[in-house]
């Protein structure tokens, strides 16, 4: 189950592969909002554009944490099968019905992706790579914005 | 709003912003692994503080308490000597390695981060003396708690069946004559101690993952047989030491009797007492603390939970604070798709922070004020230009081959993953 030390050597990991998660987070993210600037004219709306910049910041977030982490592989796999909705889904992986969850628990799972699939002890330890991948998200998020605006 | 570093100046690099916010977070980490190490080397130096764990008050009172009597004894412990710990340490790796050999689990990693150094020294310097009298009164002292404490114990009772030669008969033969479930918890607590410790240590390293295998390993084979098993060592020990390699995890089907002597050995009651022996019940407090030690992450990512204690108020504070951060990532994607005309020219500059170590960017923001009028935009262009080199300029002119030119330099995307993104994008377009 611990295919990643969690506590200690997400930590160590977490410290090394910071740098490099935040430059290759805000690279992709940068160049998909460069790229849907480009490409929305006059016509699109501006909730599809919305639309597509939030896409693009899940997007960055789960390609900077990679295939390490469930809830990357999760959310990879949500905006794949989204942009293939014509074609037929290979499987569906059906999550365990987790007994014994409490309600928060439950609430919990909605909100990290792939949450439906993990246990309790999991679903804690990819709740805290996913707070902290949103966090940087949201700093980088501001920070364009701020750059943009300033 | 949760809001990250407040003041972002416009005129910070991207890059600093960053990490002067995610090293706060990374404070905690390093501090962590930091006074572990610490901990090692103040043991081996003969402070005799006691394992600096990162709850330090609870070994210090009971490590205090265990190395003051071994201390009177034998005057030949390291608090003269600066060379001892070395050759401790290689004396530990050799012994450790041959703990390894004796029941298939590596104590190697525990004990040096764990101060199992030291006891090792004690049961080796004491020779004749029993380790185990100076342990029993000691037994009593300590509260149930210190897993700690039942570890190095189960250490040292390990490292008096190890060494046959030097430690005393009479302390093999009670250890020996522990019952089937002291026994059973020898066994099974170093591995259980090893998953809880090396998780409460926090420390960066494949012990971890070895710990949580043995801890598994010795829980799958408790669950074929607990009774077998806590024979087990009474077994090997009887025949001697051959029968090293068949110890520990090759649970045969000895069903030798067991012993049905009440527990004579105190430090086993006192770090079990009031708890079930079962495996369930050892497998669902190693997943408690599992559990908890995920909470205590959690609590150091959110804001404002340090105070918080209760399960249920921190899972809600979780919940409240995962909304939150989605709930922002929403609006700023709306706030970004209201200024996204003024992208490009950000986007370059922004890129280029990451470029940095390929280009030497100087901080001089005077010569760079022309260039940054020649800017369409010309909007945060501080940033963008004490950023820029002359490159800048060059690519001023068609924002495609500074973009190419970057993606070259950026080795980290592999085709693979660009490849998926221009998925996601093009379907985006044809979606809306």
């Amino acid at each position: 189950m611990e295919s990643k030390s969690y506590t200690t050597g997400s930590r160590d990991n977490a410290n090394r592969n910071l740098e490099g998660s935040k430059t290759l987070m805000a690279s992709h993210f940068l160049r998909a909002l460069f790229r849907i600037q480009q490409t929305s004219t006059t016509r699109s709306s501006f909730a599809g554009r919305r639309r597509r910049i939030r896409r693009a910041a899940y997007a960055s977030m789960a390609y900077s944490a990679g295939t390490r982490r469930a809830w990357s592989r999760a959310l990879l796999r949500k905006l794949r099968s989204r942009a293939r909705l014509r074609f037929p889904r290979r499987l569906s992986r059906a999550a365990r019905p987790q007994r014994g969850d409490t309600d928060q628990a439950q609430v919990l799972r909605k909100l990290v992706p792939g949450g439906p699939g993990m246990d309790y002890c999991k679903l804690l330890e990819e709740t805290a790579d996913y707070i902290r991948c949103l966090t940087t998200q949201v700093r980088l998020m501001q920070t364009v914005m701020d750059s943009i605006s300033s | 709003m949760y809001r990250g570093p407040p003041d972002q100046l416009p005129s910070c690099l991207l890059d600093l912003n960053w990490e002067q916010t995610m090293e706060s977070t990374g404070h905690f980490e390093s501090a962590l692994s930091s006074v572990d190490g610490m901990g090692v080397h103040k043991l081996v130096g003969g402070h005799h503080v006691g394992v600096r764990l990162h709850s330090p008050p609870r070994p210090n009172r009971s490590m205090v308490g265990h190395f003051h009597q071994p201390q009177q004894a034998m005057g030949g412990l390291p608090p003269s000597g600066t060379p001892m710990p070395l050759t401790h340490l290689d004396q530990f790796s050799a012994d450790l390695g041959r703990f390894s050999s004796f029941d298939g689990r590596n104590y190697g990693h525990l004990a040096t981060r764990f101060g199992l150094l030291d006891t090792e020294s004690l049961s080796r310097t004491a020779g004749s003396q029993s380790p185990q009298t100076s342990r029993l009164p000691i037994g009593r002292e300590i509260p149930a708690q210190n897993r700690l404490q039942s570890d190095v114990n189960n250490g040292e009772s390990m490292n008096a069946r190890e060494e046959s030669s030097v430690s005393d008969p009479a302390s093999r033969e009670v250890s020996l004559g522990a019952p089937a479930w002291s026994s059973e918890k020898k066994r099974k607590a170093p591995p259980k101690g090893k998953a809880k410790e090396v998780g409460l240590a926090n420390s960066a390293m494949d012990p971890p993952k070895v710990a949580e295998e043995d801890a598994k390993r010795c829980r799958s084979n408790e669950k074929d047989g607990n009774e077998d098993d806590a024979v087990k060592p009474k077994v090997e020990q009887t025949d001697g030491s051959s029968s090293n390699g068949n110890g520990g995890q090759k649970q045969g089907r000895n069903t030798a009797a067991k012993s049905p002597e009440p527990p004579k050995d105190y430090i086993h009651v006192r770090a079990r007492r009031g708890q079930a022996t079962d495996s369930h019940s050892l497998a669902e407090r190693v997943r408690r603390e599992k559990i908890s030690q995920r909470m205590k992450l959690l609590q150091d990512l959110v804001p404002g939970c340090s105070k918080v204690t209760g399960k249920a108020v921190m899972l809600d504070e979780i919940i409240n604070y995962v909304q939150s951060l989605q709930r922002q990532v929403e609006f700023l994607s709306m706030k970004l798709a209201t200024v996204n005309p003024h992208l490009d020219i950000n986007n370059l500059s922004n890129l280029l922070p990451k470029d940095v170590h390929h280009q030497t960017c100087v901080y001089t923001p005077p010569p760079c004020v022309d260039h940054s009028q020649h800017l369409p935009d010309g909007m945060e262009t501080q940033s963008a230009v004490n950023l820029l080199d002359s490159t800048f300029h060059q690519g001023l002119s068609t924002h495609q081959p500074f973009l190419v030119g970057f993606e070259s330099a950026s080795s980290q995307l592999g085709t693979f993953w660009e490849d998926d993104l221009q998925n996601i994008t093009h379907m985006d377009i044809g979606q809306s």
